[in-house]
């Protein structure tokens, strides 16, 4: 565990109990993993620095890139205990305290994590409704079931930093229709042969 | 049904009902020339020297019959009542035969022209992959089944169909879903309701 070796003196930091008290230690560990899932602090920060605020800001920031560490390598609650208390002296009730917070919100961070990188527009749900074509102004002739299809599709949009819906829309007839619902068919057919065979 | 020309379009075929059948056969061929490739002015001039007559006449009786296959396939009309709205504007039982012909001939390219006035983009293909992601930078340990679609749209511009492709994933609950959707649509467009409106807008 070589790269949390960068992140143990900035831990160690938290010996110190007369700086970082229980209540400050608690209520940091809450600000990292609200953070960390859902993007937003709970607690003020300028109230958790108190005399040594570059400290405090010093330790708030090791814990999230450690915690960060911890999910992205999928390191076990024991070996957490184990790093925090052995490696960089935090008392073993801070450690449990942190750890049993890891656990709690590990697969909330694995979801965080997972939903970074670049991907292609991912189909959520589509739309759909039922078209006749009357009268035209070029014919008097009917024309239908025509279906028209919303593909909704969430990205991640760079620009915003947020997620971002894009529709695609596309028209079928009954022949088109059935093609494509074929095709989605035997996608989905595979998927299940799979599933069946792996577990 | 019998179809209802305007005036100056009446006034522009006169001069046709005056012609023996075989003039009315080669304007038949001129009009031909005129859907398939625009209008020809060099040659309506010679015909026009031939004929003896001004070439706006000749331009006039082309477009009057251009004009003439457009308004029946538009309101498709049947070969017996082509002949009687035919035969209503003067022509004669040879001539109308003619033009007959020429209706009969053109009527399927016409349509095909005329069936699209607005034109959308539809279905063409998907092809699709099924992925598993087991690994990315920000998370080292996973297993995400994904499935990656290209999907082929086509939109008709000038007679020329113009093809779009897009990429999307999703992953099978997704996929589940959608196939259900469309399933649905399928169902609604058969059921009781919708061939009711059907019937409804036929009559």
């Amino acid at each position: 565990m070589k790269i949390f070796e960068n992140y143990k003196s900035s831990l160690s930091i938290s010996r110190n109990i007369t700086l970082i008290t229980d209540d400050i230690f608690k209520k940091i560990i809450e600000n990292c993993f609200s953070f960390l899932t859902e993007k937003k602090e709970i607690h003020s920060t300028s109230n958790l620095y108190k005399s040594k605020p570059d400290v405090t800001k010093e330790f708030y920031a090791a814990l999230l890139a450690v915690t960060a560490e911890f999910a992205r390598k999928n390191v076990s609650k024991e070996e957490i205990i184990k790093y925090l208390t052995s490696n960089c002296g935090l008392p073993s009730d801070r450690a449990d305290l942190y750890a049993q917070n890891f656990e709690k919100e590990r697969t909330k961070i694995e979801i965080s994590l997972l939903n970074i990188g670049s991907s292609l527009p991912h189909v959520s749900d589509i739309k759909w409704k039922i078209d006749h074509i009357v009268k035209s102004s070029e014919m008097d002739s009917s024309e239908g079931p025509l279906f028209r299809i919303c593909l909704i599709a969430e990205q991640y949009d760079n620009e915003n930093e947020n997620k971002a819906l894009k529709n695609i829309h596309f028209t079928c007839n009954s022949v088109e229709l059935l093609d494509l619902i074929y095709k989605l068919k035997d996608a989905l057919r595979h998927c299940n042969n799979l599933t069946h065979r792996v577990f | 049904m019998l179809i209802s020309l305007k005036k100056n379009h009446r006034e522009h075929l006169q001069y046709l009902t005056l012609q023996p059948f075989q003039i009315v056969e080669d304007f038949c061929k001129l009009a031909t020339q005129f859907l398939s490739n625009g209008p020809n002015v060099k040659q309506y001039i010679k015909i026009s020297r031939k004929l003896e007559v001004d070439t706006e006449v000749i331009q006039n009786c082309i477009y009057g019959i251009v004009h003439l296959l457009l308004i029946s396939c538009k309101h498709k009309l049947s070969e017996a009542d082509f002949r009687d709205s035919v035969l209503t504007l003067g022509f004669s039982p040879e001539q109308q035969n003619v033009l007959s012909n020429l209706y009969i001939t053109k009527q399927d390219e016409i349509y095909e022209v005329l069936k699209v006035p607005i034109n959308e983009s539809h279905f063409d293909d998907l092809r699709w992959r099924f992925e598993a992601q087991v690994s990315s930078r920000s998370l080292s340990q996973q297993v995400i089944p994904l499935i990656t679609m290209e999907l082929t749209t086509k939109t008709d511009v000038n007679g020329i169909s113009e093809k779009e492709k897009q990429l999307l994933q999703t992953d099978p609950n997704n996929l589940l879903h959608i196939v259900n959707e469309l399933e649905n649509a399928l169902l609604q467009s058969k059921s009781r309701h919708s061939k009711k409106v059907e019937r409804a807008l036929k009559t």
